[in-house]
């Protein structure tokens, strides 16, 4: 296998693609938990959260620089422990993934395309996905270099387009239920941070692996200033009512633009931006199970897997969720935030703990060498 | 290893054979299998003691020419009209416009829409469905221009507008444009309408559309304007708001105007409650920053004539208080007025000075606050809070509206002490400072 | 049966094995091809001049342009013969050697065994005018022959002496059909090798371009050289360049495009891998900025590697105008490239599937002069589209009196026609026409056919799967651009590796004393171009001589 690298800033762009699509198109902060006019603060807090989980999950990638999170758990948790842990990593993949591509073919379905069977959309994206990943991690990194830019025109349109109709009532009373509605409603977009598990498979093909954390957070940075604005506008324009009570909210924000008589039907663009979002998601987390599956099962190279997988994920994406409620009622807060805790935080606690351990009881002298002022 | 090249055309060779035979499955509408629906109107009806919902369409009538270009193709010479009225009722709103399909020959839809009405009647019983079924289909959008009727809403949907092709585009234009002029109606966009439904301490209020009574010289109304009228007569007709009687060829006398937006119709939770007239929908309109332009007409001091202000800007800020123990507010409301007219004879032609100006200044302050003073009066009487002061006072003060307030706004409100303070500066004069006179 | 055993064993059938080059006699006309070139190669020319004509007699087929002048001369009255092919000499050069030679009598003490004596002779005489060279085989002769030169063969000498007399007619220089500016330069590449080195010499007179030579093609022994700045193009290019083009083995090289398929990095590929140009400063151009390129004998085109997508939009006319203009005219092309692969595909898409996207008034113009036709909207769309790429293929074959006149009865009759039988919609042919102009503005043609190609496959997806099926094609599309690349570098670049630095010449073009730095990946091994701060000012004068003293790059 020929080691691919991808630039750092590729990396960034990446991740903000897949921070932002999910959150901004199904606008968690705003549909689950009670803080309706104050989803924003939410979202602040939600990028706290995120933030802290890319420490957690970037800190311990960058210990391992030429290691993906795969290999490294078996070394600290030893086989076992570490293949228990991999399976879980591997089940966020899988699971993530296709509940992202299936909310965006509910997305086309119900906005656009309703007679269209789930599947046909779902596994076109898949398709895709399959075909970039095949192409290797480096084509992905360059697809999300040459999307990013049509990626930010196409909200930033949508969001700009929409401050026509902001009322700045929409947003108040601020704080007027206290703070309690606004950590709950901000429960569910912390824990969709579990897509930063993707740091653990990418770092090891980043051209500065040490320089990992600051690129993650930019990417959360902005992802998360980009989910405030939106969260701002969406409830200014919908109002807090309506916007908790629809499906996807910004989406029927850019429905009510109406800049002039003819510039007014400008949802496709923005649906068009959650498509290229969707795609580098898909990408990036097929690559990162095949990568997974094929060094848990020492197969050396990941490309024969692509095919398997990708069917594996059509039909779990559709299979997994009845339907679109059932999927709501799934990122519900008391869902969904101990799900994706006890799938993502725990097992990399474990793996800080073993982590320490192991240096503090091995590497004891590098510890106390440091305290020592002079050399011995 | 994968080839980029090689897989690339063989998916790119089985996608396009698989189109070629998927071309025509699922979502593929020709627009040949379409008609769009422009307007959509509900009413209320009865049939068998049960309540129906009664849908009323504007469809487009695609074989209409519009422009008359020579040689075109396509069916059907210019006779046709524009556009077809349709209607049909259900039992839902969905159930009713979802009958409509029936008795057309295409598939209906909505997209287009460009404007709701509801007819009094429906408006009086409660126009949540409706309006739930707005927000909950996919191809209504929530931007379309919304209004009641008052009076006949099929006739007003089958009239023939001057000006006009189509009725959807006049009542449209009748409430975007038209009502601006002269602040007369509330803000008629379904959004805002919803979001005012919303809001705690605050009622919906929509725009008034009166649907006037065709007076044309012995001759039937309504089906006969249908088929009659080319282009031609339109134009010759009603060039220029010219209200001559002009008897045309077939012996009619041109109507009036066929519909104004004029007014409000006043909801209390969804269910209309009355009406206000023009000048108290224009004082609500003040408070609520809505719209802008007004002619306001005050007498001069010294009573010797009449000067007509043209209100150019208008805001309002809602400010409550907790007075003792009980909640007040007052609206500070900044005015900017353009001096238009005079009227007064030409011996006694004004020279604005300071003090003329002042003092005119202070009649139209007091113009303003008389005005609001009777949208609140109306709204007083019909028990509605459509200012939003409600919602002012739970957003400065949340835990009392939830712990006090809430539930009985309406009692309260009725008990409500509001001051309005306006302030309104006369800002423009026109083109000429006096009014040029032989002295 | 014996080709079903060979072909299940997997060896080649017996008609595809080349035949051992048994070196027969080269009078045998039952040998194919490739045993005479084998045998040709063993041939070398005789002592004895009768038997060595007669000898290339036999090989050549005595044809009717080689000309053979048979005279003796000098005081031996040794016998002398002159060769040379029509066609290939100038006259008036044969007629000065034949002076040389020939006439009047010369004072050299030649003896006996006067054959190799006297061809040192004339070789020291021919020596002030011509270049001379030594051939010992016939495919030496004949390859001298083939270069224009006239032969010299004496009796008694086993080698002969081959003097240039180049004269063959090319067109001259002329600007390119395909490629023309309104500023710029207009002298274009032609047929001949050492001209076109020429043209680009002129342009780049450092001593530091370096002409590497390959002679390719067993039969056409065409001349190929590969043209790069010594110090600029980085190694591994050359390298790699020089590879490709060296270890290809053909019979024929006809034009570039062939050694295009030979040393391209992806023969599926529908976009064009290696830069094809008729225009010396586009070329020269390339060269500056790191770039190979590969001029063939017999052929206008010069080929660039490596190439990036960039590349395909940008014409030299940007360059010579002033950067506002060359920058709009830039944009205007991206934005008419993307309209050339989209439009149609949009159109069916938007009309069939998302009406709701259109104004209200527009879809029912639309949908009202649609009104009769009897075709779904693919088909209409599809049908013009054809009829386009129709009229323009016709238009290319046209001699060129017709080719206006058949352009406009295609154009204007069919299309009318068809509008006024009710066969297609005005908006399809506004569309179509719109998306043929817009294709025109791409300059470079091989690109053209690429673009085609896709906005078919675009309108089939338009036509069934919407908008969805036209983001699945683009990002198809793209996926594919970014795995390419052409000699190692990506095919995107400056988009796909994100570099923001050479955005300066990618949709617009900045001023060129703002283009400090080479495009980054080519020109690695020397970025910087030119020292900054030249922007022309009022006191620049001052500035500069304020910052003498400080040492810059490049500073000539």
């Amino acid at each position: 296998m020929t080691t691919e690298k991808i630039h750092n800033r590729q990396l960034v762009f990446m991740l903000f693609m897949i921070r932002s699509t999910v959150t901004i198109a199904s606008l968690p902060v705003l549909t689950t938990g009670t803080a309706e006019q104050d989803a924003w603060l939410s979202a602040i807090v939600s990028l706290a959260a995120t933030l802290l989980m890319i420490l957690l999950i970037g800190g311990l990638a960058i210990k391992f620089p030429e290691e993906t999170v795969f290999e490294y758990s078996r070394k600290l948790l030893g086989k076992t422990g570490g293949t228990i842990i991999c399976f879980f990593f591997l089940w966020i993949f899988l699971n993530t993934a296709a509940t992202e591509v299936r909310i965006y073919a509910e997305l086309l379905t119900i906005g656009f395309l309703p007679h269209t069977p789930l599947i046909f959309l779902v596994s076109s994206m898949v398709l895709l996905a399959a075909v970039a990943v095949s192409l290797g991690v480096e084509v992905i990194a360059r697809t999300a270099d040459a999307l990013i830019f049509s990626y930010i025109f196409f909200i930033a349109a949508s969001l700009l387009g929409a401050l026509k109709g902001f009322d700045f009532i929409n947003l108040q009373p601020v704080l007027s239920r206290g703070f309690g509605p606004v950590f709950s409603s901000a429960l569910t977009p912390a824990a969709l941070g579990n897509q930063n598990l993707v740091l653990g498979v990418l770092v090891p093909t980043l051209t500065t692996p040490r320089k990992a954390i600051p690129s993650a957070a930019l990417a959360a940075l902005l992802s998360g200033i980009v989910l405030i604005l939106s969260t701002i506008t969406v409830v200014g324009v919908l109002g807090p009512k309506i916007g908790s009570s629809s499906l996807f909210p910004f989406f029927l924000m850019t429905k009510a633009i109406e800049i002039s008589r003819f510039v007014e039907r400008i949802e496709a663009l923005v649906v068009i931006a959650w498509g290229l979002g969707i795609f580098i998601n898909l990408s990036v987390f097929l690559y990162c199970g095949a990568r997974g599956i094929s060094q848990l099962a020492r197969i050396r190279d990941y490309r024969p897997l692509i095919g398997p997988m990708a069917i594996f994920w059509i039909i779990l994406s559709i299979h997994t969720y009845d339907d679109f409620l059932d999927l709501i009622k799934f990122f519900q807060p008391r869902v969904f935030f101990p799900y994706s805790i006890t799938i993502t935080v725990l097992p990399y606690l474990l793996l800080w703990a073993a982590y320490l351990i192991r240096h503090a009881g091995r590497g004891g002298k590098k510890y106390i060498r440091k305290r020592r002022i002079k050399p011995e | 290893m994968l080839r980029p090249g090689g897989h690339f055309l063989k998916l790119t060779a089985v996608f396009c054979l698989l189109s070629l035979f998927t071309t025509g499955c699922w979502d593929n509408r020709e627009p040949e299998w379409l008609a769009s629906s422009l307007l959509l109107a509900f009413d209320l009806d009865e049939e068998k003691g049960e309540k129906m919902y009664k849908a009323l369409v504007v469809l487009a009538n695609p074989l209409f020419q519009s422009g008359g270009e020579s040689g075109s193709t396509g069916g059907g010479g210019g006779e046709k009209m524009p556009f077809w009225v349709h209607s049909a009722r259900g039992r839902t709103p969905f159930e009713a416009i979802l009958n409509l399909s029936q008795g057309t020959t295409r598939q209906i839809r909505f997209f287009h829409t460009q404007a709701l009405l509801f007819s009094e009647k429906l408006a009086r019983e409660g126009i949540w469905p409706v309006l739930e079924l707005f927000q909950r289909h996919r191809e209504l959008r929530p931007t379309v221009q919304t209004a009641v009727v008052d009076g006949d809403l099929e006739e007003l949907l089958r009239t023939e507008f001057p000006l006009e092709f189509l009725p959807s585009t006049a009542v449209d234009r009748l409430l975007r444009i038209t009502g601006i002029e002269r602040s007369i109606i509330p803000d008629s966009q379904l959004l805002k309408k919803l979001i005012e439904f919303t809001r705690p301490g605050e009622e919906m209020i929509l725009a008034r559309i009166k649907a006037l009574p065709q007076k044309v010289g012995g001759e039937p109304q309504g089906e006969d304007q249908q088929g009659q009228q080319g282009k031609g007569q339109q134009g010759k007709e009603q060039r220029g708001g010219n209200q001559q009687v002009r008897r045309n060829q077939q012996g009619q006398t041109p109507p009036g105007p066929p519909a104004e937006a004029i007014g409000a119709a006043v909801f209390r939770g969804d269910k209309m409650v009355g009406w206000m007239d023009g000048h108290e929908t224009r004082g609500q309109n003040w408070v609520r920053n809505t719209l802008q332009r007004g002619v306001i007409v005050i007498e001069l001091p010294g009573k010797n004539g009449l000067a007509a202000i043209e209100i150019i800007k208008i805001w309002s800020k809602i400010k409550p208080r907790i007075n003792g123990g009980e909640v007040t507010i007052t609206v500070d409301i900044t005015a900017e007025g353009r001096l238009q007219d005079l009227v007064v004879s030409p011996a006694e032609a004004l020279r604005l000075d300071k003090s003329l100006d002042q003092d005119l200044e202070k009649r139209f302050a007091e113009a303003i606050r008389r005005e609001c003073e009777r949208s609140l009066t109306r709204a007083k009487e019909l028990k509605a809070d459509i200012f939003g002061f409600g919602n002012a006072i739970y957003c400065k003060y949340p835990r009392l509206w939830e712990e006090n307030l809430a539930g009985r706004w309406e009692e309260a409100f009725s008990r409500l002490s509001v001051e309005f303070l306006v302030e309104a500066p006369i800002k423009r004069w026109g083109l000429i400072h006096t009014s040029p006179s032989k002295r | 049966m014996k080709w079903l055993t060979a072909l299940l064993r997997g060896k080649k059938s017996h008609t595809a094995q080349k035949k051992k080059a048994e070196a027969g006699k080269i009078t045998d006309s039952r040998m194919d091809i490739s045993q005479r070139e084998a045998a040709v190669k063993s041939l070398s020319l005789k002592k004895s001049l009768p038997e060595t004509l007669k000898l290339i007699r036999e090989v050549t087929g005595a044809p009717g342009d080689l000309t053979i002048r048979e005279f003796r001369a000098g005081r031996e009255q040794v016998e002398i013969a002159l060769l040379h092919l029509e066609g290939f000499v100038d006259n008036k050069l044969v007629e000065n050697i034949l002076r040389m030679l020939g006439l009047g009598s010369f004072q050299s003490p030649v003896g006996k065994g006067a054959g190799p004596n006297l061809l040192q002779e004339f070789r020291r005489r021919l020596l002030q005018s011509a270049e001379t060279k030594e051939v010992a085989t016939v495919d030496e002769l004949w390859s001298a022959l083939t270069n224009g030169c006239t032969v010299i063969l004496c009796h008694g000498s086993a080698t002969g002496l081959a003097c240039d007399t180049w004269g063959f007619k090319y067109r001259n220089i002329e600007e390119p059909s395909a490629e023309s500016t309104i500023r710029g330069p207009r002298d274009g590449f032609i047929e001949s090798f050492y001209t076109n080195v020429a043209l680009l010499r002129k342009r780049i007179k450092t001593p530091n371009l370096w002409l590497e030579e390959f002679t390719l093609g067993s039969l056409s022994r065409t001349k190929v050289g590969i043209l790069y700045i010594k110090g600029l193009a980085s190694e591994e290019l050359v390298q790699e360049v020089r590879q490709r083009v060296s270890r290809i083995k053909t019979d024929a090289i006809m034009g570039s495009g062939y050694i295009e398929d030979f040393i391209e990095d992806n023969p599926f590929s529908i976009f064009p891998l290696l830069f094809q140009t008729e225009r010396p400063d586009r070329v020269a151009g390339c060269l500056l900025e790191g770039r190979v390129a590969v001029i063939t004998d017999n052929t206008s085109f010069v080929l660039v590697a490596p190439m990036d997508f960039p590349m395909l939009l940008q014409a030299p006319d940007d360059y010579y105008e002033k950067m506002f203009i060359g920058s709009f005219l830039r944009l205007l092309r991206y934005f008419a490239f993307g309209i050339s692969i989209f439009l149609p595909g949009i159109y069916v898409a938007v009309i069939v599937f998302h009406n709701e996207l259109l104004q209200a008034q527009l879809l029912l113009r639309i949908a009202a002069v649609k009104e009769g036709v009897p075709f779904p909207v693919v088909a209409e769309v599809f049908l013009m589209e054809i009829l386009f790429e129709l009229l323009r293929e016709a238009g290319i074959r046209l001699p060129r009196a017709i080719g206006p006149a058949i352009s406009i009865v295609g154009a204007l009759v069919l299309g009318d026609a068809a509008i006024r039988a009710g066969l297609v919609s005005p908006p399809v042919v506004i569309i179509v026409s719109l998306t043929a102009i817009a294709s025109f503005t791409v300059p470079t043609f091989s690109f053209g056919i690429a673009a085609r190609l896709l906005r078919f496959i675009f309108i089939f997806l338009g036509g069934a799967f919407g908008l969805f099926g036209i983001q699945f094609g683009g990002l198809l599309v793209l996926i594919y651009m970014s795995s390419v690349r052409s000699f190692g570098y990506p095919y995107l670049a400056p988009v796909a590796p994100l570099i923001l630095k050479s955005f300066k010449d990618l949709a617009f073009r900045a001023w060129w004393w703002r283009m400090n730095t080479r495009p980054l990946l080519l020109g690695a091994r020397e970025p910087v171009r030119q020292p900054r701060g030249q922007q022309p000012r009022p006191d620049i004068e001052e500035e500069e001589k304020e910052k003498t003293g400080k040492g810059r790059k490049n500073d000539h």
